[in-house]
């Protein structure tokens, strides 16, 4: 009767490790840097585009079903955002890139990317405050602490290293994907807890 | 905490599936507290409580 319930092992295993392959590739490409300029951005734009596919499809067909329509509500806002987010940044870098903007328009040209993050945040916002299934919620605050708890682990060692001259200074615009990442991967391994 | 969930819904021959339609929550809630490893909410558990229409301390024992 619950043998649906039994995860799907080597299906999540397999699915997660393909996610954890895909998010390398901007870390890579933001260190590595095989490409320069506009090259660069469409990189960036298509991985991203590979990436929400992938995660869209993967966690639909293994989940079969069970994500709820909040869920569903979350996911379409996400995707609208982080879109959103791409073109202001693309919009943002071009516009910095002639160099001829200066005072207050700089600021906010140069802000401008971060304003789809910040709705991002909403989102996150919205979906727990929307979420009906108080089982659910708690397994994704449990889930945003580690990702806390990530930010905070990650940053803290790389604050004392960077003061030593050891590695370059944080980037700073990384601690939000590095939260989201976090907070996705310790999913699996809560969940565990409650079966 | 213990509780009969499991009892309750074999005793109407209901599926995780339909205990969490019933109270509109996951299946994987339904496993969690059926295996006691997740306490619900007061609203939750009244919910819980109307629908298989037995007082609270009926379903979820109290071990203390």
């Amino acid at each position: 009767m619950d043998d649906d319930l039994k995860p799907k092992r080597i299906q999540w295993t397999l699915f997660f490790a393909g996610a954890a392959a895909l998010a390398a590739v901007p870390f890579w490409l933001a260190f590595a840097r095989p490409f320069g300029g506009t090259a660069m951005l469409v990189a960036m734009f298509v991985w991203l585009l590979v990436y929400m596919a992938y995660v869209y499809v993967g966690s639909s067909r293994l989940k079969a079903g069970r994500i709820g329509p909040v869920m569903k509500r979350y996911r379409s806002r996400l995707a609208v955002a982080m879109m959103a987010y791409f073109l202001f940044l693309i919009g943002s870098l071009s516009l910095l890139r002639g160099g001829e903007i200066t005072g207050p328009l700089l600021w906010i040209v140069a802000a401008a990317p971060a304003i789809p993050i910040l709705g991002v945040l909403v989102v996150m916002g919205l979906y727990l405050k929307e979420e009906p299934d108080e089982f659910e919620r708690m397994i994704h605050v449990e889930a945003m602490l580690w990702g806390l708890g990530a930010v905070l682990g990650v940053s803290t060692v790389w604050g004392f290293l960077s003061n030593a001259g050891v590695v370059p200074s944080p980037p700073l615009f990384l601690v939000f994907p590095l939260f989201c990442l976090a907070w996705g991967f310790s999913q699996p391994i809560i969940r565990r807890r409650y079966q | 905490m213990k509780n009969r969930l499991k009892v309750l819904r074999a005793e109407r021959d209901w599926s995780q599936a339909d205990l969490a339609e019933k109270l509109q929550v996951s299946r994987q809630t339904i496993n969690a507290l059926e295996t006691g490893k997740y306490d619900p909410s007061l609203p939750l558990a009244f919910k819980i409580a109307r629908l298989f229409e037995q007082p609270i301390e009926a379903i979820f024992l109290d071990e203390a």
